[in-house]
């Protein structure tokens, strides 16, 4: 049941449980030799005895007692105790006349006596006697002939059958028990307490030197059989005499099956039994109830007869001898535990918290329960059922070895859930400050989003509403832009942070120009440098090579953090790029005459949310994101961005990346080359900017690729001119009166124009292009345009054309 | 003054007088702002004058374009006088070749 239940746990978990097992067995073991451990065995097993207890058939014998009574009412006749050898003549001359099967007297009868004689006659003409043998610890003076006695009555017994060793043997009269032959048996009368005092097991051999004599109760079952041979089975440990078998411990004691109804044995008074021998009374009765039974002959007078306590309370030694004899009589005893039954009971027990603890699985307690109860079940219906088929097992040991497996899986749940729980406090603690800071962050946030929108509409309003001149609605729409790109910038950064943390921000490495990467960066922030009147300078090393393999995209954003950084935190001074490249690595340091930061400010500013002070978000603005954004993507490329810092001496951020030398010739093909002016191309291109120079010039340059040009001066034209006339691809300036031209591109897309349109703008590099890249832009031609450049785009959605023909459609008035 | 010769692309040839000519009226146009004090008009014909100098070939201009844009970013009235004064000097001593 429980082995298929193991066979699920994981092979490294099944051993762990094992060898908690074993040392559950190993504690047990060091428990066993203790008293209360002893103390709570036995009582286990008597528990057992009483419960499993069952009542035996007590018809075939009777006690003849010299109780009390017996005493008091022959005293006026015979005199007190001990009485004269001719009273206990006449008695077992009557039970012989009545029938007895047997007559056995637990009384010793070792002394000279008046009327030995008497006796001795009669128990030579009375077959079927056993008179009672003591059994002494230490020697007494005897008489000389009595180790001849003992030799001539004592059992043939093998020299390993065990048996319980005396001093002493206290025999009867030689009279009574030898007259050149047998006339009488001899059982020792002696019993073996355990250690609480309770007699559970009878010995059933007794040994003085090489002498055998069996208990009194045995030497009964073969009352009036010439004496046996006793043996010795060592394989099953029973000593077998005659035709019966019975299993023996070491010390030679049968452990025997007490029966519940002890009470119903039978019993006549010695004083009734005594004048029915003197034909005092009619024995008519007396004699039917003794014809054809075993008769014990003894006292259960507080005064002459020993009392046990047993299972059943305390017993009179009288009763005992004939409880025992029946008991043997009737094979009522119990096999001494036997090493593979025990194994399989401690085996059991242990399997029970085995597999009441399982791993793996989120068990719930009342499994623990479960296996609780089930273990004493278990364990208990096992060893009796045993006991039932008169097999006694261990009981204390694997119930001990059981419980303490359950103790050690319990302290080893209860320390796994003290681990748990001390993890799970600290990740909230960890939760608990992410929290914290997600909420500032979202407070920062929202003041920082709702201080560009608050502007946005604003201004918006204003324009809507008042009478403005050309030079109030520039102003305006200066501030709304101003502040869409700081929002945007916003919303970017955001969405960066995310791809980053969701892992799905992509590095795209491919050759690039590093000169012009630089120079891009350096022209995108030198008018925020200028406004500071902050030098701003890039400084190449001689042996940076011209192409180098990296993702230019990604390291022009870090570069642009990190100079505005420097920018925005420096008040006086300069800004320098510093670029180095070895070993297949770029270096590239941003060195600021700052103010310098901190080493608690250092630790601080690459956490996401987290800058540099408090109060400086309320300062400088920014998201607290840009530094934290910059490091990840610089990690994402293989490389690192590291700072050093001296409060008054400014800072250094160093970005490392690798970036391996490669050919021009490898450069992407979106960096044409060759000059096209003689390239012919066919398809309408609707070409929109207000200022007539540009539209001059670059309609005459689409000419000269045979192209058809729609020119409009306004975004508003540009969106009606585009869905009438549907121009392979448009070319929108951004800034322009009437509808600028983010606002057309968004108009057209939402009208569903899917053509390429690409923006025209003088500022490439800042934030405008991002902006218009998102709102559906599908690229940017640069200002002041440069031709190839502008062959490069067409070219793509193009079709060449042979014929050098380009007609202007002009779709506007006049000149500009 | 020695003079500043740009060559221009012969096919443009028909377009730069009046591209010139707009030139001019953006020396008028930045002499006005300047006393009007008028930043972000300034900011208009820098930005203008950056986009549109370099595709006809005068660099030049869209260099001081670019000057003109960030001064008056920065409402540097000096800095802005001067570039005019450098604007209508380039203007007035270019020489074109047309190649």
């Amino acid at each position: 049941m429980f082995g298929s239940l193991v066979k699920l746990e994981q092979p490294a978990d099944f051993l762990r449980s094992i060898a908690i097992a074993f040392v559950a067995l190993v504690a047990a073991s060091a428990v066993t030799g203790t008293a209360f451990f002893q103390k709570i065995d036995l009582q286990l097993h008597d528990v057992q005895a009483r419960w499993l207890a069952r009542e035996v058939d007590f018809s075939d014998i009777i006690f003849v007692d010299v109780s009390e009574e017996s005493m008091n009412s022959l005293e006026p006749e015979i005199g007190a105790w001990p009485y004269s050898r001719a009273v206990y003549a006449k008695v077992t001359e009557f039970l012989r006349d009545a029938g007895a099967r047997s007559i056995t007297f637990d009384i010793v009868f070792a002394e000279r006596r008046p009327q030995d004689e008497e006796l001795a006659t009669t128990l030579a003409a009375t077959p079927g006697v056993t008179l009672a043998v003591l059994a002494k610890d230490f020697t007494v003076n005897s008489a000389a002939d009595t180790e001849t006695l003992l030799k001539r009555i004592s059992w043939n017994a093998p020299a390993n059958a065990p048996a319980l060793a005396w001093q002493q043997f206290i025999l009867p009269r030689e009279m009574f028990i030898w007259a050149g032959r047998p006339i009488a048996a001899a059982g020792v009368i002696a019993v073996s307490l355990d250690s609480d005092g309770v007699l559970r097991r009878i010995p059933l051999l007794h040994r003085v030197g090489d002498r055998v004599l069996p208990g009194l109760s045995a030497a009964t079952v073969f009352a009036g059989e010439p004496r046996p041979e006793i043996r010795y089975n060592q394989l099953t440990r029973e000593v077998i005499i005659g035709k019966h078998a019975w299993p023996v411990d070491k010390d030679g004691s049968i452990q025997l099956r007490f029966p519940s109804n002890y009470r119903s044995m039978e019993t006549s008074h010695f004083s009734d039994v005594f004048h029915a021998a003197m034909t005092m009374q009619p024995a008519k009765d007396l004699a039917e109830k003794i014809n054809g039974r075993r008769v014990f002959v003894g006292s259960t007078a507080e005064s002459i007869n020993d009392y046990q306590n047993t299972l059943f309370g305390r017993k009179a030694g009288l009763h005992l001898l004939g409880e025992v004899n029946q008991l043997l009589e009737q094979g009522e005893v119990l096999a001494p535990p036997v090493l593979r039954w025990d194994m399989l009971l401690l085996a059991l027990a242990l399997l029970v918290p085995v597999a009441s603890f399982r791993e793996r699985e989120n068990r719930n307690p009342l499994h623990y329960a479960i296996g609780f109860v089930l273990l004493p079940l278990l364990i208990g219906g096992l060893s009796s059922t045993l006991y039932l088929y008169k097999q006694s097992t261990a009981l204390g040991f694997p119930l001990l070895a059981g419980y303490l497996a359950f103790v050690f899986f319990l302290v080893r749940r209860l320390w796994r859930l003290y681990n748990e729980r001390q993890r799970l406090f600290y990740e909230k603690l960890a939760a608990e400050e992410s929290y914290k800071l997600k909420s500032q962050f979202i407070s920062h946030m929202t003041h920082e989003l709702r201080t560009p929108l608050a502007a946005i509409i604003g201004f918006n309003r204003l324009l809507g509403e008042s009478e403005y001149g050309e030079r109030g609605q520039s102003q305006y729409t200066k501030v709304i832009e101003k502040n869409s790109d700081h929002l945007m910038t916003l919303i970017n950064n955001m969405l960066d942070q995310g791809k980053i943390e969701a892992g799905q921000m992509k590095i795209s490495k491919a050759p690039a120009l590093i000169r012009e990467v630089v120079d891009d960066v350096i022209a995108t922030m030198s008018n925020m440098a200028a406004e500071k009147q902050l030098g701003l300078k890039a400084l190449f090393d001689e042996t940076v090579p011209n192409t180098l393999e990296f993702d230019s995209f990604r390291l022009r954003q870090v570069l642009l953090n990190l100079l505005s950084n420097a920018i925005k935190f420096t008040q006086r001074g300069h800004v320098h790029l510093t670029i180095s490249w070895a070993n297949s690595g770029l270096c590239i340091q941003v060195s600021d005459s700052g103010p310098g930061m901190t080493a608690d400010v250092l630790d601080r500013i690459f956490i996401p949310f987290r800058q540099g002070a408090d109060n400086t978000q309320h300062a400088y603005g920014g998201t607290g994101l840009g530094l934290a954004i910059s490091r990840n993507l610089c990690e994402l490329m293989g490389g690192s961005l590291t700072v050093h810092s001296e409060v008054g001496k400014g800072s250094d951020f160093k970005v490392r990346i690798p970036a391996p030398a490669c050919a021009e010739s490898n450069l992407p093909l979106s960096q044409p080359t060759l000059k096209a002016t003689d390239k012919r191309l066919q398809g309408c291109v609707l070409l929109a900017d207000d200022n007539d120079d540009i539209r001059d010039l670059v309609i005459r340059l689409l000419k000269k690729h045979g192209v058809t040009v729609l020119p409009v001066i306004d975004g508003r034209q540009a969106v009606e001119t585009a869905l009438q006339e549907m121009p392979d691809v448009v070319l929108m300036d951004i800034e322009m009166p009437v509808m600028d031209g983010l606002s057309a591109t968004k108009l057209l897309r939402k009208s569903g124009f899917t053509r390429p349109i690409f923006a025209m703008t003088a500022y490439p590099e800042g934030p405008e292009v991002e902006r218009a890249l998102k709102e559906g832009f599908d690229g940017y031609l640069e200002k002041p345009v440069n031709r190839d450049k502008l062959y490069g785009i067409l070219a793509a959605f193009l079709k060449p054309m042979p014929q050098p023909a380009a007609v202007i459609r002009s779709t506007f008035p006049g000149s500009m | 003054m020695t003079k500043v010769i740009v060559e221009v692309d012969s096919d443009l040839a028909d377009l730069v007088p009046k591209f010139l000519a707009n030139r001019q009226k953006d020396l008028l146009q930045i002499g006005e702002a300047i006393d009007r004090a008028d930043n972000s008009a300034l900011l208009i014909i820098g930005h203008n004058m950056k986009g549109v100098g370099g595709g006809y070939g005068f660099g030049e201009i869209t260099e001081l374009g670019k000057r003109i844009e960030a001064a008056a970013k920065r409402g540097d009235q000096v800095e802005l006088r001067q570039q005019l004064t450098q604007y209508k000097e380039y203007l007035a001593n270019l020489e074109i070749r047309y190649v």
